[in-house]
């Protein structure tokens, strides 16, 4: 059954009608293909192979209105680790708010623009970039964003310079519509950042559609660091692609604690010898909750390594997914490609679908991979019991611990802190 | 302190003990010997309150309560302790959260403010120096990558932190070497007092060099079929078990 589109359809002419000036810019040949492609694609069906296990189709079944971000709301933004000192940059509905953004780093602000800045200026360098790595014409939520995504972020660090303090993006949104928001983010050769990712709703029933590319240079470092947490009912749709040059390092830690419906995809290309990346991921479902990892590391080059760490916990009725490929190309001698991924069904009703996918083409490689599910250790819960401690803060403990392993991952004390003092809530625990 | 009268218990339907009978009384040390598989640790594991086991008779009374109605938790509040045979690693569980949370439950149930960090810290460095543990053991996961010696210090230790009423140790001696023995024989023994009462399970004489015991049972074919004082340990350490398994098969 193909959705009607038509909404969509009208929604994209009537923006492209209020468009004037940027008819002439590079944007616009680029948003008419997208939105051509969506078109064709649509929302995915279970039919998909990609898209399986999780009911997207659920979510859509009355197409979410598009969030119109020309209006600049006057609302009281909740703070997001206001402690932490960093260059805080906030779109909301998908578009650049200079007033509720800050930069700390000196100089930050010269390597931070806009997305929409940017187009209005058929700046050439952002079109180098952007749309390369999302595959509009496979990834449907991607052909969606480039359509309709009007603003965005557009961090571009130019050689040996690492901002001295974590970049924040907080994307807000408003009310009970979809909004499209995008980052484009290249880290220049020897320069390393952190950049910590966190959606705020202000509203149950939201949408948000995220299309990020990450450019890494020769020797470019990146943490990144996304908060998905937010304990309402919304549908988050994340794709991150990543390019890494030689000798770059990619470290990830996706953290996905809210309701209903998460689709994270994170694809890694290796694009020069020597590149590392480390992709970590914690999920918590509790009533019916879906959350789906899709993880790609394709091996290119030689002597590059990839690991991979996800951990989930399931309770009540929710389900998980997790679809990590591993593609080793011919040229990939010498590669080492890790992968794991560990479950605890904390309900009878909670589910979770693994499945590891690897694609060797080259001889010299060390590969492997491993998935578990499984209840909590009751042997271990009786040996608690029996010093006192209760089977609910047993398991409670227990279940901390195993998240805890990934919060450990996160590059930032603070972050953690944060992270940490949501599951002690979640698992009603005090340390 | 605590009775046990014909207890029964059984496994997937297969008989365990059967109508066992035993009785401790506050200031004793009781050895519970016997052959592999005449039923000591399942003893140890019912009183401690593992719910796999089915009591099909009898009841256990602890301090004039009925233990069976409790959950493993309540019992421990009570002062019932049980030292692992297989002390059970807890990836990411650090033995000082875990080593207050058992302190701070137990703290609560008896209507008691959580431990002071202060006082905790001393009474534990002082318990670790009991045992002779690292100090460093403290800031890893529980039990986890632990020699088979630091494990059992490790329950000797927990023992001496949460100071049980009816500490039951099973098999704390097996794959200890002879110097670890005494250690955690010395520990046991520097917790005795006219109060607490130790139910020591094990095969060999040799523990019971170190932890003196007032009485000894031999536990065959779930019943408990030979009780005497320490010298029936001797004994049996000379003639093994054959001449038991006769007397009660005859």
């Amino acid at each position: 059954m193909t959705k009607d589109l038509t909404p969509y359809i009208t929604a994209f002419d009537l923006m492209e009608q209020n468009m004037n000036g940027l008819k002439n810019s590079s944007i616009y040949p680029l948003r008419l293909k997208a939105m051509a492609e969506f078109e064709k694609l649509g929302i995915p069906s279970n039919r998909h192979e990609e898209w399986k296990y999780i009911k997207v189709s659920r979510f859509f079944k009355e197409l979410p209105a598009i969030a119109n971000p020309t209006i600049e709301p006057s609302i009281d933004l909740p703070e997001f680790l206001p402690s932490l000192k960093a260059n805080r940059i906030v779109c909301i509905d998908g578009v650049y708010s200079e007033k509720n953004s800050s930069f700390i780093d000196e100089g930050f602000n010269s390597y931070f623009r806009s997305l929409q800045h940017a187009y209005n200026a058929n700046d050439p360098i952002v079109f180098n970039y952007l749309n390369k790595l999302l595959k509009i014409e496979e990834q449907h939520f991607a052909a969606l964003n480039m359509a309709f995504a009007q603003d965005g972020v557009f961090i571009h660090l130019p050689d040996n310079f690492s901002p001295d303090f974590p970049i924040i993006i907080v994307n807000v949104v408003t009310g009970k519509h979809l909004v499209n928001s995008r980052n484009l983010v290249v880290i220049g050769e020897s320069s390393s950042a952190q950049i910590i990712e966190k959606v705020i709703s202000m509203e149950d029933s939201a949408y948000h559609n995220a299309a990020t590319e990450i450019y890494l240079q020769e020797n470019a470092k990146l943490h990144h660091t996304v908060i998905q947490d937010e304990r309402k009912d919304l549908c988050l749709i994340n794709n991150t692609e990543v390019l890494q040059k030689r000798d770059s390092q990619y470290n990830a830690v996706t953290v996905s604690l809210n309701g209903s419906l998460i689709r994270n995809n994170l694809h890694v290309r290796y694009d020069g010898e020597n590149c590392d990346c480390h992709l970590n991921g914690l999920y918590f479902g509790r009533s019916s909750d879906l959350i789906d990892n899709h993880i790609l590391v394709d091996h290119r080059k030689p002597n590059c390594t990839s690991n991979q760490l996800y951990k989930g916990l399931l309770d009540d009725k929710s389900e998980g997914v997790f679809n990590g490929k591993i593609f080793v190309r011919e040229d990939a001698q010498k590669t080492n490609a890790f992968q794991s991924n560990q479950n605890i069904l904390l309900s009878d009703n909670a589910g979770i679908n693994t499945k590891p996918q690897l694609e060797i083409f080259a001889d010299d490689v060390k590969c492997s991979h491993g998935a578990t599910s499984g209840q909590l250790n009751d042997e271990a819960l009786f040996y608690l019991q029996t010093r006192g401690i209760s089977k609910e803060r047993a398991k409670a403990l227990v279940s901390y611990a195993f998240a805890n392993e990934i919060v450990e991952k996160i590059e930032n004390e603070s972050v953690q802190n944060y992270v940490r003092e949501i599951l002690l809530d979640l698992f009603e625990l005090t340390l | 302190m605590l009775e046990i009268k014909n207890l029964s218990v059984s496994i997937d339907g297969h008989s365990i003990l059967d109508n066992l009978n035993l009785s401790v009384k506050p200031g004793e040390v009781h050895a519970i010997m016997g052959p592999n598989g005449s039923g000591k640790s399942t003893l140890a594991s019912v009183i401690a309150g593992r719910d796999e086991y089915d009591v099909n008779g009898g009841k256990i009374e602890y301090q004039g309560e009925d233990l069976l109605d409790l959950d493993p938790h309540e019992r421990a509040h009570k002062g019932v302790f049980l030292a692992f045979q297989y002390p059970v690693e807890i990836p990411g569980v650090s033995m000082t959260n875990f080593m207050k949370a058992a302190i701070n439950e137990k703290r609560k149930a008896l209507g008691q403010d959580p431990v002071v960090a202060k006082d905790f810290l001393k009474m534990i460095k002082e318990k670790m120096a009991l045992v002779k543990m690292d100090p460093k053991l403290m800031s890893r996961s529980l039990n986890e990558g632990f020699s088979g010696g630091e494990k059992k210090r490790n329950e000797i230790l927990q023992m001496a932190m949460l100071e049980p009423k009816l500490a039951i140790m099973d098999e704390t001696d097996s794959g200890l070497d002879i110097d670890a023995l005494r250690i955690v024989a010395n520990g046991v023994n520097s917790l005795r007092t006219s109060e607490n009462a130790f139910v020591v399970i094990t095969h060999y004489q040799r523990l019971l060099d170190y932890i003196v015991p007032d009485y000894v049972h031999i536990l065959y074919n779930g019943q408990i079929v030979k009780s005497g004082d320490k010298s029936l340990a001797l004994e049996l350490d000379d003639k093994g078990y054959e001449w038991v398994k006769e007397e009660v098969n005859a």
